[in-house]
């Protein structure tokens, strides 16, 4: 079995999975659905069998695929074709080249080789996770505390005698269509040539696709981030059946990347503020990071130590000041900068205060982990800054997208918002 | 212009902004150099040395390296063999092999058992 086979199987496993679920979320389209479902039961398939003391292997991998095969049967052939539409099979058109780009290169850089291929590697060779690699104090610049997913989703088509280099760039190819499948249904409200342009801005989403990031994780985070804003939208919306891919988006968030966890809380609060008792249940979604967190820990393995001493916070928050404008000289850096202050002003709508509250929460804790964190600040930023900005980004260009032709309460409908007079 | 269109204008020119940033970092060219650490081939033997998995294993830096790039050593090391437990502190006493280059003075008590390449590999006597 090749390690395509294992991408397969997890897509099997998403398809079954999107099948039984379809009810609890009409609005939620196969092509999202599936990768969604995929990843995140990839993840947690392979999680619950380490946890429970089963070895993976390729027949665990063989295995995923027969349960997705036999939740998704009963639904063969029920779901009725449709004619695909003009602007769709655009969208596809622009999105496949970068699909074909990235799944054809073996990825190569520097984090994906020494933290996400390494530690996929460990752990297939371990048939689990390694707590005592992931404890031996010289490998610390693994970061053995960050959370699974990827390496996880890694390391099924490496148990089935795949490349990891190959692998990562499989993922990856799939992860830009499911991107751009993922922020075409996020504007679902926006006329068909936007959605188009949505579905190619995520697609072709800067930095998480450039060659010195290949094989990284952000790609997965921003198609998570994604279905996570956009369920967000729609449970302000009132609309059926966000709940649940709200909090699976939540869950492979903050399985992904430490960023993803301050994301993930942050869409929790803003689930919490719009649709108290039904937001309150997206929280079950920071469980499955929970209990990593809690393994980690209970394994002696800890992140990187913050200072917090008040006087050490507030002389590193004035550098980190002087290092963010210096940062943000360099072309790419700044072009970004620009496109999430366009983007936050068109983000400006009363549907969209929920989605505001998730990126402040997330802001303010990339703030807190810059400043109380011990690298030196220029080089930590110039480094990852750009990685942090744009993980994101497709998410909230697509609900901008999205927002833009809905209806604003205050423009549309005064006479509902102002009293009779 | 009423404010619903200045957000819809800002929302289109951000998704413009982003798609061409994206199209132009995809699409430069990028160095052949780069997609192979230069380390890579100098460590491959390491695949075929005879430390049984698990192992807490040194990577001794020879005199002329510096730390930096000792550490970037120990990483690729750590790629060719994720099976063992590596450092570059061969005085742990938890290390039970060392890998080094030829002539790297090491701590006494060790035994060559194995060379390849560029490296030697040696043993914790009496183990």
């Amino acid at each position: 079995m090749s390690g395509l086979a294992a991408i397969l199987a997890a897509l099997l496993l998403g398809g079954g999975v999107h099948a039984r679920l379809r009810g609890a979320c009409p609005t939620l389209s196969w092509s999202v659905g599936v990768p969604l479902w995929g990843t995140l039961g990839c993840a947690l398939w392979l999680g619950s069998a380490a946890f429970v003391g089963a070895a993976w292997s390729a027949g665990l991998v063989i295995a995923m695929g027969i349960a997705g095969g036999v939740l998704l049967a009963p639904g063969v052939g029920r779901a009725p074709l449709r004619r695909p539409r003009l602007w769709a099979v655009a969208a596809l058109a622009l999105a496949l080249p970068q699909s074909l780009r990235l799944a054809a290169n073996p990825a190569f850089a520097w984090d994906f080789r020494y933290i996400w291929g390494l530690k996929a590697r460990v752990f297939a060779a371990a048939g689990g996770y390694d707590w005592a690699w992931l404890a031996w104090p010289g490998h610390g610049f693994a970061h053995p505390d960050y959370p699974p997913l990827w390496p996880d989703l890694l390391a099924a088509p490496v148990l089935s005698g795949g490349d990891v280099r190959i692998a990562a760039a499989l993922w990856q190819g799939l992860l830009a269509l499911a991107l751009a499948a993922a922020c075409w249904w996020a504007a679902r409200d926006a006329a068909p040539p936007l959605r188009t342009l949505a579905a190619a801005v995520g697609a072709w989403s800067p930095v998480i696709f450039a060659p010195h990031y290949s094989g990284n994780a952000e790609p997965m985070l921003a198609f998570a981030a994604v279905v996570a804003l956009a369920s967000l939208r729609d449970l302000a919306r009132n609309e059926p059946g966000s709940v649940l891919p709200l909090t699976a988006s939540v869950a492979a968030l903050a399985l992904t990347k430490n960023e993803g966890v301050a994301l993930a809380v942050g869409v929790v609060a803003g689930a919490i503020v719009t649709a108290r008792g039904r937001g309150l249940i997206t929280a079950a979604g920071l469980i499955p990071g929970f209990v990593w967190r809690a393994a980690t820990g209970l394994h002696g393995i800890f992140g990187e130590p913050l200072n917090l001493a008040p006087a050490a916070l507030a002389h590193r928050f004035t550098a980190l000041a002087t290092s963010l404008a210096d940062t943000l000289h360099a072309p790419a850096f700044a072009l970004l900068a620009a496109v999430w202050i366009l983007a936050l002003a068109g983000l400006m709508a009363r549907e969209a205060r929920c989605v505001l509250i998730a990126l402040a929460v997330w802001f303010v804790a990339t703030i807190a982990m810059y400043t109380a964190g011990g690298h030196n600040l220029h080089w930590w930023l110039a480094t990852s800054l750009d990685r942090v900005l744009a993980a994101p980004l497709p998410g909230v260009l697509a609900v901008v997208i999205g927002v833009s032709r809905a209806r604003d309460p205050v423009e549309a409908e005064p006479a509902t918002i102002l009293p009779a007079s | 212009m009423n404010s619903g269109a200045v957000k819809g204008w800002a929302g289109a020119a951000a998704a413009a902004l982003s798609l061409g940033l994206g199209l132009w970092q995809a699409l430069r060219p990028f160095p052949e150099a780069g997609r192979t650490p230069k380390l890579a081939g100098f460590l491959a033997p390491l695949a075929t040395a005879p430390v049984p998995r698990g192992a807490a294993i040194a990577l001794a830096k020879p005199a002329s390296m510096s730390t930096e790039a000792a550490l970037f050593a120990l990483f690729e090391a750590a790629w060719q063999r994720p099976d063992l437990h590596w450092t570059i502190d061969a005085e742990d006493r938890r290390v039970a092999f060392v890998v080094a280059t030829p002539g790297t003075r090491l701590p006494a008590g060790f035994a060559e058992v194995w060379h390849a390449g560029g490296l030697v590999l040696f043993e914790r006597a009496g183990r």
